[in-house]
């Protein structure tokens, strides 16, 4: 039933694609797909694992600039690029934040805020790779059969990978690893002394989670086709975490939702940028005062 | 020959927080047939000890073993899947998640595969006799079920020797009663390792009593020796 | 001192209290025993003004407290409300909190000092370094700095050696005979009838019985069914 629920979730931007003039609409589109994938990865480090993840952004970035770097200075192909850009944001974010794994909750968030911040400078100041704070711009779209993927084939594709990913990230939670993960969130001194090797688990989580954050961001740079460290810094993690929260964490419809109806929120509200603020914070306050089980406990209520 | 094995050997344990020396130079051994007690005065080191031993803390000097094989400085996940299990002195329970979920996370670190961990699962509800409907979710218990699911997910991992600290804190007249049998019940599944303030607990399961004070273990002898012991009843036991 | 009609206590469905009539004089020990889950603490966290009432009222000094302020009642709850990251010292000053005067507060810390010596050895201490039971009398002290005039304490042998209950015991006596009200519930039936001047016997929410102390020991169908285990 559930399932269910996500699959109507992930279909429902589909219909923007019918709006006929392939302009804001669909590009919205695209950016919503792309968010249900990057708040899947987030919502199973936060959402199953209980660790608030600052740095998702970060390593997002770090796979959106080696991909770009990758495609337009070494001319590889996106579908060679991607599968790298991901596995060295995963491979690094896991080596950034392995010392902070084994810390507890907060601190952990803390060292997290520090590694986006470091992150975020990095991004500045290795202009060679990055061109600074200028950023990157005109990143092809990705070539199929010799053509470049035009709308709407482009957002389908990237609802694909959502798809892929709540999916995945569904498989995952349902297995051993799953319920092992969900222990230790709910409380990890416990399950060290029931023999389970909570750091282990974490990095495996970490790692997971890292690649589906390498996953959309490769996929934000080759889409929006301009990249700048603005664009990975914090208050994107925050963004992102918010799509979880609001839409409910440790579900597999929370992040899709969040991320579905937040998404285009900014840009229904461009010319009130104020209203957009007002807005973002009285949602937040709202879920957490009423529906702390975000927006999708609507959706499923639980018998008493 | 491995009838005589001891089912654990701990070898002068020292353990020190700051200004503090929590043990000193302790020497303690279990045999396999045996159900040890561990009693003492208020911060004599008696968790310290557990917690060294089930590798929470790690001891500054002296060596554990388990059935022959050194488990002191594994990390604390290590030692429990080489069959040391322990409780806490305050429950410590998934409240959120259900019963069966609770026991079968017993078996998450053992790497037993889901069908064969139910049917482990409700073997040991049976054992500890819980009886509730497994789907509730287990912050729903009352005290002494609380305290049966936390031995049901350890048994579930057939464990080598149950450690159990201060099992019947909290439990009236009549469960502690139900505890002692319950305990009675599970010594032919794991070696258990008691320690308790209620002396009816002591007396009727312990065949040997260790006395920690201040970090040193003063006597270990049968009940009925260390319960007469002079210095036993002076700082410990009131007149 | 103090006088409870119909006490009710719902929480939300579950109904923990179920019409309990109990009272207090000034200068008595009382102590409420029975299994888990009867309602002692429901009970107790009522008198303390920890909880609201659903129904009932409750009479302190002939006042009606049921919302009021307790400062002078103070509880020693069952999951020890000790600050771990505080010193014993530390902790036993917000115990008197309520207290303006210096020498009053030196007053009644050494007299607390005196009753718990190994508090005294450790009074720079922190908190969550100690044993269980070490925090337990941390909690009791706390609640003695108070010098309330109604101490309610729950449950409060519970992780204690038994040379440290007997001292308890024999300190509450103590500050029963200087003018201290005590009400405490306890598992530990035998300890309970042993200081306390009269028990209730709770269950389910409701009293089963009240009886007077004295003269226990010739009732041999009482000290069976409560009193079999120490």
């Amino acid at each position: 039933m559930k399932d269910l629920h996500a699959l109507l979730i992930l279909s429902f931007p589909v219909l923007g694609l019918f709006a006929g003039d392939h302009g804001l609409v669909t590009f919205i589109v695209g950016l919503v797909f792309i968010n249900m994938l990057l708040a899947s990865g987030l919502n199973l480090l936060y959402g199953f694992s209980g660790l608030i993840p600052f740095t998702f952004a970060g390593i997002a970035g770090i796979s959106a600039y080696i991909c770009a770097n990758l495609v337009i200075r070494a001319g590889w192909a996106f579908w060679f690029a991607l599968p790298i850009g991901c596995i060295a944001a995963a491979v690094v974010g896991l080596l950034l934040s392995f010392p902070a794994i084994r810390l507890r909750g907060f601190y952990f968030a803390l060292s997290g805020l520090v590694i986006q911040s470091a992150l975020t400078i990095a991004f500045v100041y290795f202009p060679a790779y990055t061109n600074g704070d200028t950023g990157i711009t005109s990143i092809p779209k990705p070539v199929v059969a010799g053509m470049p993927v035009a709308s709407p084939w482009f957002e389908l594709l990237i609802g694909a990978a959502a798809a892929i990913g709540a999916g995945g990230v569904a498989l995952l939670m349902r297995s051993r690893i799953g319920s092992t993960l969900i222990a230790i969130r709910e409380d990890e001194d416990l399950c060290r002394a029931l023999g389970i090797a909570v750091t282990a688990n974490r990095c495996l989580a970490f790692f997971l989670a890292s690649l589906m954050a390498g996953l959309g961001g490769a996929i934000y740079a080759h889409f929006v086709g301009f990249i700048s460290p603005r664009g990975f810094d914090v208050l994107v993690s925050l963004n992102l975490w918010l799509m979880v929260a609001v839409g409910g964490r440790g579900t597999v419809t929370g992040p899709l939702l969040g991320a579905l109806i937040l998404t285009p929120l900014p840009y229904v509200f461009q010319q009130y940028s104020w209203l957009k603020d007002v807005i973002y914070g009285a949602a937040i306050i709202a879920v957490v005062i009423f529906l702390p089980g975000g927006l999708q406990s609507i959706t499923f209520r639980k018998s008493a | 020959m491995t009838s005589q094995q001891p089912l654990f050997q701990a070898t002068a344990i020292s353990k020190r927080f700051g200004g503090l020396q929590a043990l000193v130079d302790v020497d303690a051994a279990q045999r396999p047939d045996e159900l040890l007690g561990l009693i003492g005065p208020n911060g004599s080191g008696k968790s310290t000890f557990v917690n060294i031993m089930s590798g929470t803390l790690k001891a500054d000097r002296g060596e554990v073993w388990l059935q022959g094989q050194v488990i002191s400085g594994m990390p604390q996940h290590e030692v429990a899947r080489a069959g040391l299990s322990r409780t806490f002195q305050a429950i410590k329970i998934f409240r959120e998640l259900s019963i069966m979920e609770n026991v079968t996370a017993g078996l998450l670190g053992h790497g037993i595969g889901p069908a064969a961990a139910l049917e482990r699962a409700r073997e040991a509800l049976d054992r500890v006799g819980l009886v509730s409907d497994t789907t509730l979710k287990a912050g729903r218990l009352g005290l002494f079920d609380q305290r049966r699911l936390e031995f049901a997910m350890r048994l579930v991992a057939r464990p080598k020797l149950l450690m159990l600290d201060e099992p019947v804190g909290g439990l009236n007249p009549e469960e502690i009663r139900a505890m002692i049998a319950l305990i009675t019940a599970l010594r032919d599944q794991c070696g258990i390792f008691i320690i308790e303030h209620t002396m009816k607990v002591i007396t009727s399961l312990a065949d040997r009593v260790m006395v920690f004070v201040n970090g040193r273990k003063l006597i270990d002898d049968k009940p009925s020796v260390v319960l007469r012991d002079r210095a036993v009843i002076e700082t410990y036991l009131g007149a | 001192m103090l006088m409870i009609r119909e006490l009710t206590v719902n929480y939300g469905s579950f109904l923990a209290v179920d019409g309990v009539d109990l009272t207090v004089n000034r200068g008595e020990i009382v102590g409420l025993i029975g299994p888990n889950g009867a309602g002692k603490t429901s009970i107790l966290q009522v008198i303390a003004g920890i909880v609201a009432p659903t129904r009932g009222r409750v009479f302190y000094e002939d006042e009606l407290i049921n919302h009021s302020d307790p400062r002078d009642r103070m509880l020693v709850p069952e999951t020890r409300g000790v600050f771990g990251m505080m010193s014993v010292y530390e902790n036993l000053l917000v115990g008197a909190y309520s207290c303006k005067e210096r020498v009053e507060i030196r007053g009644r810390m050494d007299r607390v000092f005196r009753l718990f010596p190994i508090l005294a050895e450790r009074r720079r201490q922190l908190v969550n370094t100690m044993s269980g039971g070490q925090q337990q009398m941390v909690a009791i002290a706390s609640g003695l700095m108070g010098a309330p005039r109604l101490l309610v304490l729950d449950e409060p042998s519970i992780g204690l050696a038994p040379v440290v209950i007997k001292d308890i015991a024999n300190t509450l006596s103590t500050l029963r005979d200087d003018g201290l009200t005590i009400l405490l519930s306890e598992q530990n039936a035998k300890l309970a009838t042993s200081i306390s001047d009269r028990i209730y016997v709770v269950q389910a929410g409701r009293i089963q019985m009240t009886r007077s102390t004295k003269g226990l020991d010739d009732d041999p169908e009482f000290v069976e069914s409560f009193l079999s285990l120490s």
